[in-house]
């Protein structure tokens, strides 16, 4: 892996790390609701309405979900594990005899205690 | 009677969709179980989706919303939206590799092979099959509770006690014969083709559902006035359901459970199916605007129906003893027969997506982990490995059936309990794809730590099922503490104990670094 393609990819997951913790932000959260009467509440949430009728809270976490897909696109241009890995692991399982997953017990290498 | 018509008319396509999937269908148990490796982009994201989302989605987010409101949304979408995604990144693209080089088709054969133990399988096995279950549960309560909810008053005389519906132990019944059928007529390529139909189908309808709903529920004129109008009700007698209100622990202990998705059986199978490693990039992108296009309805339409009128009378003046039917009941009073009957359809869609999938899936389990594997070198002909996984399918529904008739559990609560399960064997999977050091003894050690953490947790100090929709453990989830116990026990026993042979690690981690070391 170069240095640069190093760097997209710690870019990325610091891109991710921030999506979370705009997730699990407390910014729109209502505080304080028990000290207040069910008319100071409606009030307070009323003025915060996008579009009349979508609560603030509720369009923020819509937002981050937005974001999300903005994120993860970046990710498969960036930082995309699936191309790497795979030839090294095919060169591999060549090289290995057969298709160790159907292996009876016993047959596993190393696996002293499971026959 | 109209809407039940239609969700009849609609369950027949669904087995004529299987038949025509298996014409297809090679004859081979690759092709029954893992469609031939064949599937490209637009069906995995389809299969993958509707895979996941599951009556939990629909009728639990609804019912949820009813009684705690957009929170929802917060706790378990846009947490969803993130982390599911990153489970199809991290653990899923990884997996098809290795599942494409070394031949698996299960997660208990990966494990076998990674951690180089036979008897772990017959830990893993149990365990995957045990907390299937309260999934499929999920489905079949989900859907008696929609057949049961949309045609209520269909019949004058008949089932009184169910409000003149069909019965919710009926509706279910029928539902998992449906599934059954084009699971076995169509193996994976049916499953495939009948989950991206039914996605397609439960996403158009479960919009047009919102803009229905959405369009009387306010007794305004206009679609915008009803919005408007809808939000105002609730503003008026529940204002505290359109607020987020939570302590950070609990929220934070709800980002744990979309991690599941990272250990799901039906979806590594799906994950497997994947023509090729860029085939996962559509899915990991579109996933999180999926998720919000089926869940800003339900948890809005569940906030409205907390202050819903017909005619001046509220929709639900009490709670309902059974919060599953939120939604069908929504929809059976503001949509008319004919429109009712095709949202049902929809929402069923969702249901059954996720059901045909478990059930192939633990059919390749079955086969796969336990008969092929007792059977040793000993060749067996493919019709009697489908017939066998057909068998132990049959078997487990049956089960899982009998357990639906039990006392009805909220779909979300019990959702959460099985969720921290799959979730507790994350740090398993993580470990064994990225942690050279982790041991078969830690493997096995968090296994077991994993099912005790949760048995304790459920039935000593929740007290048993039906779940508690108020049960916290340390002011969180019981996930938090199952994925923490789990992860700490893996580690700790993996760094005290024998580590796996080089020569084993090579065939895992080719690319990480000099494969002598």
């Amino acid at each position: 892996m170069t240095n640069a393609r190093r760097t997209r990819v710690a870019l990325f997951w610091l891109l991710v790390a921030t999506l979370v913790a705009a997730q699990q932000c407390s910014l729109f959260w209502q505080s304080g609701t028990a000290g207040k009467t069910s008319e100071q509440l409606s009030a307070e949430i009323g003025q915060g309405l996008i579009l009349g009728f979508l609560p603030t809270p509720l369009f923020y976490h819509v937002c981050v979900s937005l974001a999300a897909v903005v994120i993860w696109w970046i990710g498969t241009i960036v930082a995309w594990p699936g191309d790497a890995a795979i030839t090294g692991a095919r060169a591999l399982s060549e090289a290995s005899p057969g298709n160790r997953s159907m292996a009876p017990p016993g047959e596993l290498a190393g696996e002293e205690d499971d026959s | 009677m109209t809407q039940l018509a239609i969700i009849l008319v609609y369950l027949a396509l669904l087995v004529v969709l299987g038949i025509g999937a298996s014409r297809w269908f090679r004859g081979t148990g690759k092709d029954y179980l893992l469609a031939s490796h064949s599937i490209g982009p637009v069906l995995l994201l389809m299969s993958l989706f509707g895979t996941t989302m599951t009556a939990f989605a629909l009728v639990g987010s609804t019912g949820k919303s009813f009684q705690l409101g957009i929170v929802v949304y917060g706790l378990m979408a846009s947490s969803s939206g993130i982390v599911h995604s990153l489970c199809f990144f991290v653990i899923g693209v990884r997996l098809w590799q290795l599942g494409q080089a070394h031949g698996y088709t299960t997660q208990v054969g990966f494990f076998r092979d990674r951690l180089q133990s036979h008897r772990f399988g017959y830990l893993l096995f149990p365990v995957l099959v045990g907390l299937v279950i309260p999934y499929l549960l999920i489905g079949v309560l989900g859907a008696g509770a929609v057949i049961n909810g949309v045609t209520r008053g269909a019949f004058e005389e008949s089932f009184a006690a169910h409000g003149h519906g069909v019965p919710p132990w009926l509706g279910s019944l029928v539902i998992c014969l449906v599934v059954l059928t084009y699971v076995f007529a169509g193996g994976m390529r049916g499953t495939a083709w009948a989950n991206t139909f039914q996605t397609g189908v439960f996403m158009v309808l479960g919009v047009l559902t919102f803009f229905v709903i959405a369009s009387k529920i306010g007794g305004q004129q206009s679609l915008w006035e009803n919005l408007k109008a809808a939000t105002a009700n609730v503003l008026q007698s529940h204002p505290e359901k359109l607020t987020m209100t939570s302590s950070h622990a609990f929220f934070f202990s709800f980002l744990l459970i979309p991690l599941s998705a990272g250990m799901f059986p039906h979806l590594f199978q799906h994950w497997l199916t994947a023509r090729s490693a860029a085939t996962f990039k559509l899915p990991v992108i579109l996933h999180p605007l999926f998720i919000l296009i089926v869940w800003v309805p339900c948890v809005m339409v569940g906030a409205w129906a907390s202050a819903a009128t017909v005619d001046g009378q509220l929709i639900f003046p009490e709670p309902p003893t059974n919060v599953n039917t939120v939604l069908p009941i929504m929809v059976g009073k503001l949509a008319g027969p004919v429109l009712s009957g095709f949202l049902s359809a929809g929402i069923l869609a969702a249901v059954m997506s996720s059901l045909d999938s478990q059930f192939l899936c633990l059919g390749t389990m079955f086969t796969t982990d336990i008969v092929q594997a007792r059977g040793g070198n000993e060749p067996m002909d493919d019709a009697h490995v489908i017939r066998m996984a057909r068998g132990f399918i049959v078997f487990i529904v049956a089960f899982t059936y009998l357990l639906s008739l039990l006392a009805p559990a909220g779909v979300f609560d019990l959702g959460l309990w099985c969720f921290g399960g799959f979730a507790g064997l994350v740090p398993l999977v993580l470990a064994a794809l990225y942690w050279r050091r982790l041991s078969v003894a830690g493997a096995a050690a968090s296994v077991i730590a994993m099912v005790v953490t949760w048995l304790t947790l459920f039935f000593v100090d929740m007290g048993g099922y039906p779940p508690n929709p108020r049960y916290t453990f340390l002011g969180m989830l019981p996930v938090a503490t199952i994925v923490a116990v789990s992860t700490v026990v893996l580690v700790g026993v993996s760094l005290v104990t024998r580590p796996p042979s080089e020569e084993s690690l090579a065939r895992f981690f080719p690319t990480t670094g000099n494969p002598e070391r």
